[in-house]
């Protein structure tokens, strides 16, 4: 049984005034409510499918006033052709400038030992952090979405730790890094997870990538190398191969790029595999121009421009140029 | 017990009370009268002797909530009415996909660069399935028939001559078997056929051709060679314009037909009215020569097998009582088929699935079957 | 007229009315089909599931604006839509009422006497909440499993579900070979459990489960209006509690957010009714807590929290069930579970039986949400048909248009909205692996043109090598040939002669003997002992992926009934693209639906 209570004689005013305190408090509820509910209401119900607008566009990282410029140098050593092709190009100085935030682009693509030439060559990373520290750079970093498991291709590629022994930061991407991106007038990459994070404050993108053969594409050089900025279920882009590569020309738009064809891979691109699959053709190019860079490029691996087909297309659309002698690259020698 | 205040209970709440209790006694239970505490209540009979009196105030909230019920009920009713998508999708002729408006009829955009140096005399004009007869008057009954959609026409000038010009038609038709349907009624006899499209053909100084549910004519004022090459570089340049590709089933159909023996560019396709008959639409005719014979051979796809056998059926119904004939035995094969003796020419009917088919005008009755059996052969190849 | 019978007529009228909605609730014009029936209005009037959504979408569906009414209603009058609205409270209070008339009252009494466990509802509440309140970013959507227990979808998955299926099948069955369900025994079996709970105690499940009665009794508690003590004498006989609903104590200081609105204790109380329903606070004192710790509360409230990131780690998101085909029209998966409400009008309309609710295959959060279930039904997802969209109230299933769901008109560019994409499983088909015609899925595929497509091979049957006895025109008698009659006649069958560069029809075979077609071409000179190859002709089907929408009608008429030779998966549906396989449309390669 429920316990009783004392019968209570009823105080008019007490009561009364309760119950308008009530009233004004149910009042308020519903207004809240009522609120919540006006703020709350969706006026586009659900389901966009991923059809809309551009997010944000990449900003373009070259440098004006320095023009386009080309380096070809010859050599065995990658630290003195790199130096002498900066050199050649009017010194880093012209490229990287005190305070600049900047973020080296490598490729890591695979597990795989520096030696095989299937991803950048760690002296180079490590000497480019070098350069720019010394042009004044606040803070350098090294990144790539790599195809196998990030961490184990940055350590076994000897990119992670020359890289951090060089005074940059490695950041390995995680998959809240990246932000859909559309290209304007671009058929592939709409709405398409691009990587985002590591470029907050960047003010400099160098792009780091070996001459390789490419089953697929024909060749990976500079080029192909922002194929690593892309997210999601990427694959799928070799279906338009060439489409992809030339729609990447079109979004990123870099400091300068280096090609290291050092240690061409003539054969069974882009993992190779095999140390016969490479040739000593002991050239490194530094260019403005990634086009450029790529046509030349094409030439260590006995082609030319024109057996890739996106190279002209890229040409076409803005990208640079085939003609790279056009550029009139400085040619010097030290080995 | 508060009995004296029986009658103040409302009937509502007397209702209540006793479909309480009645529904009480039908599943068996038993009442129990059990009295107890100050107040001596007996439950159920407290439900229907309630002594409580409910207040004015009390009644007015009940009725304010029926009032509620009411306006609920009222709004459901009034929002039945209004068909949701689901359903009302499902009532649009045949499901929305048939229902999607055919494209506009449009001429080919080289309005802006007609050929031939041709130039545009009049502006270009259009009309509806109502207005149809405002440009051709009775011949309208032909294309409303087929189900026309619209029409549009202009008139060419050609550059040389002021007294020649061409007028080009275009059908919209709605659907290619349509535009196939008065194509073929309108053949003339004494034609060429022109490789410009599947179905085209020049007579005299008239051009004729079907672009997918389109009826196009171009029509020149006389036959010089000048305006036959102008004709000739305008449909062409229409065709090219207008890339649509013809609906597979017009030419499957057709196809059906024995080719031995077929009058080339005779098959074609009679939407009503065919051989008189007003229940019969859709069929496909095709002429036949052998020897001497000439015949008509017919084949028309129905939904489905029973319907075919309700479409023969009235057919030799319309043969046998409207036009005097007299039925004949039933020959072997084809199975089922009806042979009509219409006093000088023979009719056959049969059916194979889902196709009605037959032949029309036979000069006798062997040939009638012996042209049933060989289409009967026909048609059963096929799916 | 006594309120108490008002409340009543309300009852039998509101459970009518559900009643009704749940019957008509499949697509038609006739008065016994949906028309323009509002068959969600139950679940749109239900704050439970308006609130859900808020938390884990962060915004209002347009429909559940109409449980702004209930609230409104609920915070100026107390539970009125428990005790006169509610259909699933309307059966509890009726199986209670059945269940408790030959007790004796002291008895009943005892049962309606307020009971601490009263407060586990508010603890439930606080876990759904919970569950669905935490959404950080892209990194955690919130889990909606209010619909488990939530009555108004309960009392509609019921009903879809379980008891007009059985309705229907003991009346002998208005659809074609009876609607099913899959799980429909666990669904049944709560829906049961839940009613007979009331034989032991009323209203079982209002009392201590129901978290949308949690819910607003959060809103009630403080209400200008409800019922309470007047101040007049009040001689404690404690009769009002005999058919009280609630167990709110009406005799003591009642609980305000327990009060079910029933006013069968203002029948109930003798005397000079110290008991009315009047302007609040009552005279008799009220308790306007729950019963809720705090401690409590946060347990339940953080273990509710918890369910999203456990959800996550599990591998909600990356380890995502191919086998899980959605209505179409359904949003990407993390939103679709957080909209979801479980109530299957969707399953209820579909004309074809096609969508079954989900058990445990595809996750503890997926359960009894849709999913296409391509072996069951009558024919898979139908092309012409939007009515999954129309009947969701949440907007878990967008309402397509024709159009859209099509890819005509607007939509051409963006193409259709494809569910899935069928694989011919080479293994398993008829005419792949078994040297037998078939091409059902290709005849059956709705989409134009079609995206199954047939690839031609003739090959030589099985023991189909031959050596020819004697000739006679058509007749090919065969040496140690022992045929069934009739046994290559099918029209699939062809003979391959020496000489002839391709095969010729078989027309019919008797025990030794072939008969070919020799009126296409005449035979040359058959010699005795010269090879006659018995081939046959398949037609074997092949998916174009640019083209199937993954409607699953193949999959549902493939002959081979158990493991079907043509299956569907979720691949390329478009409502996720990173479920995508093919670029967009126009690209190289594939060739886009729209003739433009």
């Amino acid at each position: 049984m429920n316990e009783p209570t004392p019968a209570l004689a009823p105080d008019p005013a007490t009561t009364r005034r309760a119950f308008l305190r009530r009233s004004l408090e149910a009042g308020a509820a519903i207004a809240a409510t009522g609120g919540l509910a006006a703020w709350l209401w969706n006026r586009h119900p659900p389901g966009t499918l991923g059809r809309g607008a551009p997010a944000s566009l990449m900003p373009d990282f070259s440098v004006r006033d320095a023009g386009a410029k080309m380096a070809i140098v010859t050599g065995a050593d990658r630290v003195r052709t790199l130096r002498r092709a900066l050199d050649a190009m009017g010194g880093i100085g012209r490229f990287i400038k005190p305070g600049d935030r900047v973020l080296l682009k490598v490729n890591a693509a695979f597990a795989a030992p520096a030696i095989l030439s299937a991803t950048t060559n760690p002296e180079l990373a490590a000497e480019l952090v070098r350069l720019c520290h010394a042009a004044g750079a606040s803070a350098v970093l090294v990144t790539d979405n790599p195809i196998n498991d990030p961490e184990s291709c940055f350590a076994l590629s000897g990119i992670g730790a020359a890289a951090s022994a060089a005074g940059a930061t490695v950041v390995l991407p995680r998959p809240g890094d990246f932000a859909p991106l559309t290209l304007p007038g671009g058929r592939l990459i709409r709405n398409w997870p691009v990587l985002h994070e590591p470029f907050r404050g960047v003010t400099k993108l160098i792009g780091v990538a070996p001459v390789k053969h490419h089953a697929r594409a024909g060749a990976s050089m500079t080029i192909k190398n922002w194929y690593g900025l892309l997210g999601g279920r990427r694959n799928q882009f070799h279906q338009d191969i060439n489409g992809i590569i030339v729609e990447l020309s079109q979004l990123v738009r870099p400091t300068f790029v280096v090609l290291d064809g050092t240690m061409s891979m003539l054969t069974n691109g882009p993992t190779g595999g095999s140390l016969a699959d490479l040739k000593p053709t002991h050239t490194l190019v530094v260019s403005t121009d990634p086009v450029a860079a790529d046509s030349f490029g094409a030439t260590l691996l006995g082609r030319t421009s024109r057996d890739l087909p996106y190279l002209a297309r890229a040409a076409q659309l803005g990208g640079g140029t085939t003609d790279y002698e056009s550029l009139r690259p400085a040619r010097d020698d030290v080995s | 017990m508060h009995r004296g205040d029986d009658k103040r209970c409302g009937a509502l709440d007397k209702g209540c009370g006793v479909a309480g209790y009645l529904l009480n006694q039908c599943i068996g239970a038993r009442l129990d009268p059990i009295r107890w505490g100050r107040a001596g209540l007996t439950f159920p009979m407290a439900t229907l002797t309630s002594g409580r009196k409910p207040s004015a105030r009390e009644t007015a909230a009940g009725v304010f909530v029926f009032l509620v019920l009411g306006a609920v009920l009222a709004w459901l009713l009034h929002t039945q009415a209004r068909f949701s998508p689901a359903v009302s999708i499902a009532f649009q002729d045949g499901g929305g996909v048939a229902a999607q408006a055919p494209p506009p009829v449009r001429l080919p955009d080289l309005l802006s660069s007609w050929p031939a140096a041709l130039h545009p005399m009049s502006p270009p004009e259009s009309f509806s399935a109502d207005t149809l007869s405002d440009k051709i008057d009775g011949k309208a009954e032909v294309y409303l028939a087929a189900g026309v959609a619209g029409m549009k026409c202009q008139r060419l000038a050609l550059p040389a001559t002021s007294s020649s010009w061409i007028e080009l038609f275009v059908y919209d038709m709605g659907k290619p078997a349509n535009a196939f349907s008065v194509f073929s009624s309108q053949k003339r006899a004494d034609v060429t056929d022109l490789p410009l499209a599947d179905y085209a053909y020049r007579a005299g100084n008239q051009m004729a051709f079907v672009q997918g549910q389109f009826y196009v004519e171009i029509v020149a004022t006389d036959e010089a060679p000048a305006t036959l090459d102008a004709c000739a570089a305008l449909a062409q340049a229409y065709v090219i314009a207008t890339v649509v590709a013809v609906h597979a089933n017009v030419s499957a159909d057709s196809a059906l037909f024995p080719k031995e023996g077929l009058v080339a560019g005779s098959v074609s396709l009679l939407s009503a009215d065919v051989f008189g008959f007003d229940a019969l639409k859709d069929v496909f005719v095709a002429h036949y020569r052998s020897g001497p014979d000439e015949v008509t051979l017919f084949i028309a796809r129905r939904a489905t097998a029973s319907e075919a056998r309700a479409g023969a059926s009235a057919l030799r119904g319309f043969f046998v009582d409207d036009c005097g004939g007299r039925e004949s035995p039933h020959p072997p094969e084809p199975a089922g088929a009806a042979v009509i003796d219409e006093g000088g020419t023979f009719e056959g009917i049969f059916t194979s699935g889902r196709y009605l088919a037959g032949v029309h005008q036979a000069p006798d009755r062997e040939s009638a079957v012996r042209w049933m059996k060989r289409l009967a052969d026909r048609l059963s190849q096929s799916p | 007229m006594k309120i108490s019978t008002a409340r009543r007529l309300a009852q039998i009228f509101f459970f009518s009315v559900f009643l009704w909605l749940v019957l008509v609730a499949s697509v038609g014009t006739g008065w016994t089909q949906w028309r323009g029936w509002p068959i969600a209005w139950f679940l749109q009037l239900d704050p439970l599931a308006a609130v859900g959504t808020a938390l884990t979408t962060h915004s209002l569906h347009p429909g559940l604006a109409w449980a702004l009414v209930t609230i409104v209603l609920t915070i100026l009058f107390g539970r009125v839509f428990c005790g006169f609205a509610c259909p699933f409270g309307a059966i509890h209070q009726f199986v209670g009422w059945l269940g408790r008339h030959v007790r004796r009252p002291k008895d009943k009494m005892a049962a309606n006497a307020y009971r601490p466990a009263q407060s586990i509802k508010y603890y439930l509440l606080a876990a759904m909440l919970g569950a669905a309140a935490l959404s950080v970013g892209n990194a955690f959507v919130g889990a909606l499993q209010t619909g488990l227990l939530d009555p108004i979808p309960l009392v509609h998955r019921s009903f879809n579900l379980v008891v007009l299926p059985a309705a229907d099948l003991a009346a002998g069955s208005r659809f074609p070979g009876g609607r099913y369900a899959t799980g429909a025994a666990l669904i049944g079996g709560v829906f049961l459990a839940t009613v007979l709970l009331n034989l032991w105690m009323p209203r079982f499940y209002c009392r201590f489960v129901c978290p949308l009665g949690a819910l607003l009794g959060l809103f009630a508690r403080r209400s200008p209006w409800g019922i309470g003590k007047t101040g007049a004498k009040c001689i404690e006989c404690g009769l009002c509690d005999v058919d009280c609903e609630g167990a709110c104590n009406p005799m003591g200081p009642i609980r305000t957010s327990e009060c079910l609105m029933c006013m069968n204790c203002l029948d109930t109380c003798p005397g000079s009714k110290p008991l009315a329903y009047l302007p609040r606070p009552s005279q008799g004192g009220e308790i306007t807590d729950y019963g809720v710790t705090r401690r409590g509360f946060l347990a339940a409230a953080v273990g509710g929290l918890a369910v999203a990131p456990l959800a996550r780690i599990g591998g909600a998101r990356t380890g995502w069930s191919p086998a899980l085909i959605r209505p179409p029209g359904s949003v990407a998966e993390e939103e679709f579970l957080a909209r979801c409400i479980k109530c299957c009008e969707c399953v209820r309309v579909c004309p074809t039986n096609v969508l079954q609710p989900a058990t445990t295959e595809h996750g503890w959060g997926a359960l009894w949400t849709p999913a296409l279930n391509n072996r069951m039904g009558t024919s898979g997802c139908q092309l012409n048909c939007i009515a999954c969209g129309q009947a969701c109230p949440t907007g878990a299933i967008r309402p397509l248009t024709l159009g859209e769901k099509e890819g005509r008109g607007d939509f051409a560019s963006a193409g259709p909205v494809r569910i899935g994409l069928a694989g011919v499983d080479r293994g398993r088909c008829l005419p792949w692996a078994m040297e037998r015609p078939c091409i059902v899925c290709q005849e059956n595929c709705p989409v134009t043109p079609k995206a199954i497509y047939v690839s031609e091979i003739v090959q030589t049957v099985r023991d189909g090598v031959y050596e020819v006895d004697s000739a006679d025109g058509a007749n090919l008698r065969l040496r140690n040939a022992r045929l069934s009659p009739g046994q290559y006649a099918s029209g699939d069958y062809e003979c391959k002669l020496a000489g002839d560069d391709r095969g010729r029809a078989i027309l019919a075979n008797t025990g030794d003997t072939l008969t070919v077609d020799t009126a296409s071409s005449p035979p040359g000179q058959v010699a005795p002992g010269s090879a006659a190859e018995v081939q046959i002709r398949l037609q074997r089907p092949v998916v174009d992926p640019a083209l199937c929408i993954g409607c699953g009608v193949c999959e549902h008429e493939c002959p081979m009934n158990g493991l079907r030779a043509i299956r569907v998966t979720a691949d390329n549906e478009t409502r996720d693209p990173g479920h995508a396989i093919l670029l967009a449309p126009g690209v190289a390669g594939n060739r886009s639906l729209s003739p433009t």
